[in-house]
């Protein structure tokens, strides 16, 4: 137990020095935010201490069940100590406010509480985009990859933060494959903050999109989200959310020269196909029920459905007024989300993948009794276990969100806000529809109520297990 | 540097475990899907599901950037051939390969630079027969490894009630045996290795780790010595496979006479052609009997060598019982030491510990040889080149302030053989032999680091 406290410390520290760069952006713009931020970085860093230094450091590799703790609860207090700087600074009234907000920034979800977002100052701004950042990738990933003090350990945390159904190691170290999937990371955001500066966007708001569309998170530092822009930077950022929703091996091995990797990775065809099939049929059913210019409907759908899919969130034209079809459409996607290994949230395209291919087999079976099957991807053999894995994360998935969604309309609200609400919070997409929708924002939602949500957050960018063994009996007998 | 392993086994787990602890970029590949999933989450490798025959799957685990290869599954011949199919991809510098059968380990034609370009055969069966053959001549000793060529001996003895040296600090016992060329360089107590300065005392069920050249190890073997009688004349081996028959050869190359049990009749036929001097004897496990009839308390030594572990231990015990003077029992693996100990078979051998101690030798890193690994790799032996630019020349020990869990336990100087003492130089050239707790590890690899050259 205490070796957990200490690795809680030492990411405690670690966030108050990432804190560093909004305290600069405050200094530089000449904000009073400067004062929460050294009052942040103040009480982070002496819990980290408090936590860190008194507890000697034992011999001995992380236990799978200290793993789950560490993670989870490193995502818990990092969102609690993230949250200080709202609260100090008083953009918040409400501690749950603050703390919403902060999950919503590291789990990549985007689901605000803000209003007139030109008036908050830029340190904080830039704060709530860089959580997303941080978040996108993952906190304990990054702590991997620069701290090099775990090894062993360091798989089992990586593998309670990062849960994919396969364990895609790039390099035979984990703090290598931190690194690496950190500078791609880092690489891509760069362009993409170039490629955004180069069509007239200030730096400010540039480093800040780039930051929230490769973590898939959502945040925007306008009202009107990326609406404010024009048709260039929607299409970058288009472009890069589509990118951020891809397995971030496959870029990789992209750098390194694996041109053809991105088509012979099967998740990444379905993830381009149903992408494509998407945009499609709201760009379709737009012009034929809604008319206007085919170049503008497109765009929006495009936009929307990259959007919505990679569990962005950015909006840029409010969809809660399109047709039924069309947002019933989304809300499907909701569920599907990007790609294993992405920055991006909801099930999966690998798990729906398989989960289809898992139907197809007992179908054969049912033909054939006697026919020995094995479910394929491409030429890998997938194994029961992984199978069972997969059915029983979405199992769990769908069962959070029955529940979530149940309580919701609990407290009153009605069938599409509140379904909505929470497929947008546990796939960590953003906004949802109804009363939650693009326009709107989850402000009004009763402390209970975002008390749920911020759970249903966690759950999702820690892809359920991680968390909801913590709530299993089992778990916590010796 | 690039290691892949084939096989993740007792040994290919092990060799793994260690390797990935320093830092190298471990590939393990297994067929068992079970063995792939303990490796994947308890080391921090990259395991690959797959044969290490296959051409897709060393491709997969990147065999043309491989530095080493180690081939340690349990078949001779998936080795051979795993070596064969990642020397026909890629140029490996280094190919280990684990090898059973003494035909094809003795057969360079075979493993040679123009057939399958082996590096290094590790003979497990064979390495445990020469072990076991070193323990036996050295009385008292639980477990004796010699290294450097052969010059360095080391040697582990449990220090039994009565023993002279108990109470006794390291430094007194210069003072007690003036003559003593050898160094004690490890303690194991209370499930803990120590690596002692000159103030630390020994206690009664100590285990020592003594260092020096063979000839003089049994300076200090001697007085720890509790056995009367040491000499080795009637040996009994129980299992007539490979390693029992092979001990009992060199028995008799010795002069003794050994009885050795067996089984199965069709290889009882087999060893008494084969054997001309030992008695072959047919009988199992649960035959007591035949282990009274022939007189097993009259044994100054019992071997159980089978394959099966368990059952070895078992019947050195028994045999321990009965009245045999010293029992020696084979076992595989390495996590059992300690306890065999306890429950008291004198002398326990893990042929897994003894192939990942043979592969880790082979494998250095930089200057830095790994030579030996004492108990749930605690502490390891290392053997080193001083170099011109190393922190450790031209120094007297005393002055060199090593970290704490470091000592000096031999330096070969040409041909000679120093045991070192606080007033001790090393010069560049030397071979030094330390003891290095794995706590200071880092720590002696940064004091050797060879500066100029690295950068």
């Amino acid at each position: 137990m205490s070796q957990i406290l200490r690795v809680l410390g030492l990411l405690n520290l670690f966030l108050a020095g990432t804190m560093i760069f909004p305290l600069g952006i405050s200094w530089y713009y000449g904000e009073k935010e400067i004062v929460s931020f050294l009052i942040a970085m103040g009480i982070t860093a002496l819990a980290g201490l408090l936590l860190y230094l008194p507890i000697p450091k034992k011999r001995g590799d992380l236990t799978r069940r200290q793993a789950f703790l560490i993670v989870t609860f490193g995502w818990i207090s990092a969102s609690i100590f993230g949250a200080i700087p709202f609260y100090v600074s008083e953009l918040f009234t409400h501690p749950i406010d603050a703390l919403f907000e902060t999950v919503s920034g590291f789990t990549t979800t985007g689901s605000s509480v803000l209003t007139a977002l030109d008036a908050v100052p830029k340190g904080l701004l830039f704060w709530r985009a860089m959580i997303q950042w941080l978040g996108g990738m993952g906190i304990i990933l990054l702590s991997i990859a620069i701290l090099p003090f775990l090894g062993v350990g360091g798989m089992q945390l990586y593998r309670a933060e990062v849960p994919g159904p396969f364990l895609d190691k790039l390099r035979p170290r984990i703090a290598e494959t931190a690194k690496i999937l950190w500078q791609t990371y880092l690489l891509i955001s760069g362009l993409e903050v170039v490629l955004l500066f180069l069509g007239g966007m200030n730096i400010f708001d540039s480093i800040c999109h780039s930051f929230t569309t490769m973590a898939t998170g959502g945040f925007s530092t306008k009202d009107t989200s990326i609406a404010f822009y024009g048709h260039y930077h929607r299409i970058v950022i288009t472009v890069f959310m589509f990118l951020a929703g891809t397995n971030f091996a496959l870029h990789y091995r992209f750098l390194k020269g694996g041109y053809k990797g991105y088509w012979l990775d099967r998740e990444f065809r379905f993830y381009l196909a149903l992408i494509l099939v998407g945009i499609g049929l709201v760009f379709g059913y737009l012009l034929f029920v809604m008319g206007g210019g085919w170049g503008n409907r497109l765009e929006d759908a495009a936009f929307q459905v990259v959007s919505i899919m990679t569990t962005t969130g950015y909006a840029t034209t409010d969809f809660g007024v399109w047709p039924s079809f069309c947002q019933y459409l989304l809300v499907f996607l909701m569920f599907i989300g990007g790609c294993a290994g992405s920055t991006g949230g909801g099930i999966k395209c690998i798990r729906i993948m398989l989960l289809f291919k898992y139907a197809q087999q007992e179908l054969r079976r049912i033909i054939h009794p006697h026919a020995v099957t094995t479910v394929k991807l491409g030429e890998q053999n997938i194994s029961q276990s992984v199978l069972n894995g997969i059915l029983g994360m979405v199992i769990l998935f769908m069962a959070i969100f029955v529940l979530a969604s149940l309580a919701m309309s609990a407290l009153g609200f009605d069938i599409v806000t509140s379904i909505s609400s929470v497929a947008a919070t546990l796939g960590n997409i953003g906004p949802g529809l109804g009363l939650v929708g693009p326009a709107e924002n989850y402000a009004h939602i009763p402390s209970i109520g975002k008390g749920i949500l911020i759970f249903c957050m966690l759950a999702g960018r820690l892809e359920v297990y991680t968390i909801v063994i913590l709530l299993f009996p089992e778990f916590w007998r010796k | 540097m690039s290691i892949i392993i084939i096989g993740a086994g007792e040994v290919g787990y092990n060799v793994a475990r260690r390797l990935s602890r320093e830092m190298q970029d471990i590939v393990v590949i297994d067929k068992d899907e079970e063995k792939i999933k303990r490796v994947s989450e308890t080391l921090d490798v990259h395991a690959i599901h797959g044969s290490g025959s296959s051409m897709a799957v060393l491709r997969k685990a990147g065999i043309e950037k491989a530095e080493i290869v180690v081939a340690a599954t349990d078949s001779d011949e998936v080795n051979m051939v795993s070596c064969l199919v990642a020397g026909a991809q890629a140029i490996v510098p280094i190919k280990i390969a684990r090898i059973k059968d003494s035909e094809y380990a003795s057969n360079m034609l075979i493993l040679g630079e123009d057939r399958l370009d082996i590096d290094l055969v590790i003979n497990t069966d064979q390495e445990m027969v020469a072990s076991i053959m070193r323990i036996l001549e050295t009385p008292a000793a639980v477990d004796v490894v010699d290294f450097a060529n052969e010059r360095i001996r080391m040697a582990s003895v449990f220090v039994k009630e009565g023993n002279p040296i108990i109470g006794k600090h390291m430094l007194d016992l210069k003072i007690l045996y003036p003559d003593l060329r050898v160094i004690i360089a490890a303690i194991y107590r209370d499930n803990h290795v120590i690596v002692p300065t000159g103030k630390d005392e020994i206690m009664k069920g100590d285990l020592v780790f003594i260092i020096g050249e063979p000839s003089t190890i049994s300076t200090l073997l001697a007085p720890l010595n509790c056995y009367h009688n040491s000499v080795l004349k009637r040996v009994m081996i129980f299992g007539g496979d490979s390693v029992g028959f092979n001990l009992a050869k060199m028995l008799e190359e010795k002069g003794i006479h050994p009885k050795i049990i067996e089984p199965d009749e069709e290889r009882c036929e087999f060893l008494a052609s084969e054997l001309d001097k030992s008695m072959v004897l047919r009988g199992d496990f649960t035959s007591h009997e035949l282990l009274e009839e022939e007189n097993i308390s009259e044994m100054d030594a019992f071997i159980a060598v089978t394959p099966d572990e368990e059952k070895n231990i078992l019947i050195a015990l028994f045999a321990k019982r009965m009245g045999a003077r010293r029992v020696v029992a084979s076992i595989n693996r390495a996590a059992y030491l300690p306890l065999v100990y306890q429950i008291g078979v004198d002398v326990a051998i893990s042929s897994s510990l003894i192939a990942v101690n043979k592969t880790l030798q082979h494998i250095r890193r930089g200057k830095i040889a790994s030579v030996v690994t004492l108990l749930e790799d605690q502490a390891e032996v290392i053997e080193i080149e001083a170099l011109e630019t190393s922190d450790l020349i031209n120094k007297r020990l005393k002055d060199l302030h090593l970290p704490k869990g470091v000592l000096v336990g031999a330096i070969f100087r040409g041909e000679e053989l120093v045991v070192p003492n606080g007033e001790t130089v090393i010069v560049p050239g030397d071979k030094v032999a330390m003891v290095v707790a794995s706590a200071a590890m880092k720590k002696v690899e940064k004091m050797v680091m060879v500066k100029p050259e690295y950068w």
